[in-house]
């Protein structure tokens, strides 16, 4: 094989940037910043108990960070290279598919493995402590080394059959969801409603959360958890190893296919939603007639808008089914499986409408920089505040409706709160989920404001827009979700002795915290926007010293 | 005696400079553009041509100096420089998913042209620009002249008075390129003024009727085509072939005042003038005067070409 100078050229380019190295030390840094302080709190557990949460809380970390690598890794790695037509160049010497995939996985994995290297000995720690064996260490690191395999392999067999960015990186992070919690929700209908009387373990063997909870020793004990262990692991190196081998296949195949070709090949999937289109067109067109050009622009693309619809079309009917459930079951809903369900499917909806508005956001500005078309409009009298607003606006009105629908869904939810009995009017259970509901409905609004604001920032300032996307979630996004984790688990080490409240104390924490942090990076980004969008926009960085006084048209 | 109109600047640059952190982009530059010229930005990769003209455009402000558009600062009425010029970078700039139609209809609308009036002049500009055939086509499909050929489209939409094109024909081929410079010419004598930065020195040669040089960021000549020509050239040359001995021929021309030095080169006379007033016609006379049989007469004319590679090698100094 001859994989080599895709490898060599990759690595050249790693080589050079600093993110390879700074993201070892930040990851490493990290995990032992979490480790002391849960070492710290956890005053009211034994050590070996510590240990053991630790060990979880460093784990359950990795686990979401090698989930989310495809899509940031891979997914947009060769389809990149089809829109540069840079992929055509490989092609015309003597490598083959698998020459190719193959290298940008060893060269795409680099820092995600660099990264995963720098934690694992940090995740040993745990170890000198106690209370954990090193079969749990191992086969943890095993499923997170599995998993990692098969995020990246998704990610490389998505983009080797796409040619967007925006495309490439929702089908990676739609093919894991599907893996890691469709999957298991799955084996839960089926287990609680008998609908499959056998084989409904088979519907858990993908899902790399449940792989994760089977390598520990509660589970790992006796033939039926060896084996539901080792099942689940080979399930999700084989899935890994097919999307690899597919994506090898396919990619000589279709590194060619773009274009006119392309569109006719796919007019047929467009064909019923035809007139709905034209309608669409038509009332877009009316915003170009009435001079407001860029808000066209931001809001012709239907696809994003689509997407999210259909995703919300798939998901609200499962969400009203379950919310029907639990009002049916009345008390017994509290013993059963549906109000979690219901809640982290609640949850999902939230994060899927939050990604997609990330990814939004940052496309347009993104795309235009690296066409040019940017510089076009900045030479005509558009004002850079009117493009700003136009864009934010154009997001807003591609997901307006689904936040609507979230909206409902929160206020059922609350609702449903204050009208179950069992919750108990004014009890601790009724204060959480009133917490939860009215500050997740907070959130989804201030998250989404801070999101695109974001978003636009932050397209001016990267170069591709998945790093954009990567850098508006992880600004917005990951403080809440770090904390929520860092929460729960120093609830676990017993941080809160057991105080009454608790619960409630680190869920309104959590949203206070998440509000605070996009409110900062919110009004940052729209202070950037306005003071720096032409600046950034010919330069692609801001000067230290600006150098005349600027006009602000 | 008729009165000479004096010419009226559209663009003038006052000690214009800018800097890219340590590095001198643009360095003092003095330029004027009058109106109606249609003037060529000549200098090699990296000398500052592209700096020039985005800082024209109102995309980049200048570190120092200042920039006045038709009697518009760059930089204090951006927002009114921008109405009158239309600015055509090195790149194409479109969005690969929008109709030919759709695409000028947006610009159109980003110069606040009313939608009544949008359909005709987007109409009018494909037509001028020869891509009315392709107005439903989608852009991405359009080949690279094309694509050009709109790009022009787009800057001719708002109908500017001062065209700024950063390497309008680059990557066309033979015919486009053609194609390009005849509609330049049009557009030129629509009264349009147009500053054209190009590498093809031949075709600018033969469509400016100024030009200016710059190297390093600095300005080296900005002139008539002609001037620079004399100022380049050590001296005009004139080439003779005759059917008699080149040695009887060259002692008839050696003792004329019009004439510096006489060279017999591989059976011609190289003949250097002493000045650029001087008539070569005497050389003529002289010669059938003194029965040589005169078979060829012919000036050597040094082109921008020559210049620009006198120029970039340092033989300016």
């Amino acid at each position: 094989m001859n994989f080599l100078p895709v490898i060599t050229r990759e690595l050249q380019v790693q080589a050079r940037q600093a993110s390879t190295n700074r993201m070892r030390w930040l990851a490493a840094g990290a995990v032992m910043l979490i480790w002391c302080f849960l070492m710290m709190m956890g005053n009211r557990a034994s050590p070996h108990e510590r240990a053991q949460i630790i060990f979880i809380a460093m784990g359950v970390v990795c686990l979401g960070y090698v989930m989310m690598a495809g899509i940031f890794q891979t997914a947009d790695c060769i389809s990149e290279e089809k829109r540069e037509g840079t992929l055509g160049l490989l092609f015309l010497t003597d490598l083959k598919g698998y020459d190719v995939v193959l290298g940008k996985l060893a060269s795409s994995s680099l820092h995600s493995f660099y990264t995963f290297l720098a934690v694992v000995p940090v995740m040993a720690l745990p170890l000198l402590m106690g209370g954990m064996t090193v079969g749990e260490f191992w086969r943890v690191t095993l499923v997170l080394v599995v998993t990692l395999f098969l995020s990246l392999s998704v990610g490389m067999f998505i983009s080797s059959v796409s040619r967007d960015a925006r495309g490439a990186m929702s089908g990676t992070f739609l093919v894991m969801l599907v893996l890691a919690g469709v999957m298991p929700l799955l084996w839960l209908w089926s287990a609680s409603g008998n609908v499959l009387r056998v084989g409904e373990q088979r519907f858990l063997w993908p899902s790399p959360p449940h792989a994760f909870m089977c390598a520990f020793d509660n589970f790992y004990s006796g033939w039926r958890g060896v084996q539901t262990f080792w099942k689940s692991v080979m399930t999700i190196f084989g899935i890994g190893v097919s999307c690899l081998v597919v994506a090898t296949l396919l990619l000589p195949r279709m590194w060619q296919e773009s274009g006119e070709g392309s569109r006719e090949k796919r007019r047929w999937l467009r064909r019923p939603f035809a007139s709905w289109a034209k309608q669409r067109a038509e009332v877009a067109g009316q915003l170009l007639r009435d001079s407001r050009p860029f808000l066209w622009l931001a809001s012709r693309d239907g696809r994003p808008r689509a997407m999210a619809h259909w995703a919300f079309i798939l998901l609200t009917p499962a969400w009203v089914y379950l919310y029907a459930m639990v009002l049916n079951l009345g008390s017994l809903a509290m013993n059963g499986v549906y109000v979690p369900i219901l809640f982290f499917l609640t949850y999902g909806m939230h994060l899927i409408l939050k990604c997609m508005v990330a990814a939004e956001a940052s496309r347009r500005f993104s795309e235009d920089r690296a066409s040019g078309a940017l510089e076009l409009l900045l030479v005509t009298p558009l004002r850079p505040a009117e493009i700003v607003a136009s864009q934010f606006r154009g997001v807003w009105l591609s997901f307006r409706w689904c936040f609507l629908t979230l909206t409902l869904v929160n206020l059922a939810s609350l609702a449903w709160v204050f009208g179950a009995d069992i919750l108990g009017s004014g009890g601790e259970p009724q204060r959480v989920f009133t917490v939860i509901c009215v500050g997740g409905l907070m959130m989804l609004f201030v998250d989404g404001y801070a999101l695109i604001n974001v978003g636009m920032w932050t397209a001016m300032t990267k170069k591709r827009h998945a790093r954009a996307f990567m850098a508006t979630t992880m600004r917005v996004l990951l403080a809440p979700w770090l904390a929520v984790v860092f929460f729960f688990f120093l609830g676990m080490v017993g941080a809160y002795g057991g105080r009454n409240g608790a619960p409630e104390v680190i869920v309104t924490l959590w949203f206070v915290l998440g509000g605070v942090v996009s409110f900062i990076a919110a009004g940052t980004a729209a202070s950037k926007l306005d003071q720096h969008f032409r600046e950034i926009a010919s330069l692609g960085k801001v000067e230290t010293q600006p150098p005349m006084p600027a006009s602000t048209n | 005696m008729a009165n000479e109109v004096p010419p009226i600047p559209a663009v003038q640059t006052f000690g214009l400079t800018r800097t890219y952190g340590a590095m001198t982009a643009l360095s003092n530059l003095d330029l004027t553009v009058n109106k109606g010229d249609l003037f060529g930005f000549i200098g090699s990769n990296g000398a500052g041509k592209t700096t020039t003209l985005r800082i024209l455009a109102t995309f980049l402000a200048p570190s120092s100096g200042s920039a006045k558009v038709l009697g518009h600062d760059v930089v204090k009425d951006a927002d009114e420089v921008r109405h009158v010029i239309g600015y055509m970078p090195d790149f194409f700039g479109v969005y690969k998913d929008m109709e030919v139609t759709e695409y000028l209809d947006f610009f159109g609308a980003c110069y606040r042209i009313p939608s009544s009036k949008r359909e005709k002049t987007v109409s009018d500009v494909l037509e001028l620009v020869g891509l009315s055939e392709k107005k439903g086509s989608l852009i991405g499909a359009l080949s690279r002249g094309m694509q050009q050929r709109l790009g022009l489209a787009r800057v001719l939409i708002h109908d500017p008075q001062l065209l700024l094109l950063d390497e309008p024909a680059s990557g066309l081929d033979p015919r486009a390129r053609i194609e390009m410079m005849e509609i330049l010419r049009e557009l030129r004598r629509m009264g349009k003024t147009i500053i054209i930065s190009s590498h093809i020195l031949s075709e600018l040669e033969t469509i400016c009727n100024r030009v200016c040089i710059i190297e390093k960021g600095k300005l080296i000549y900005s002139g008539p085509v002609q001037g620079v020509r004399d100022q380049m050239s050590s001296g005009r040359v004139v080439w003779v072939r005759v059917s008699s001995d080149t040695e009887q021929a060259a002692a008839l021309i050696r003792g004329l005042a019009e004439v510096t030095e006489v060279q017999p080169i591989d059976h011609k006379l190289k003949i250097t003038l002493a000045s650029h007033e001087a008539d070569h016609s005497v050389i003529a006379d002289a010669l059938v005067r003194g029965g040589a049989r005169l078979l060829e007469l012919r000036e050597d004319e040094i082109g921008l070409e020559e210049v620009f590679l006198r120029v970039t090698r340092g033989e300016t100094q």
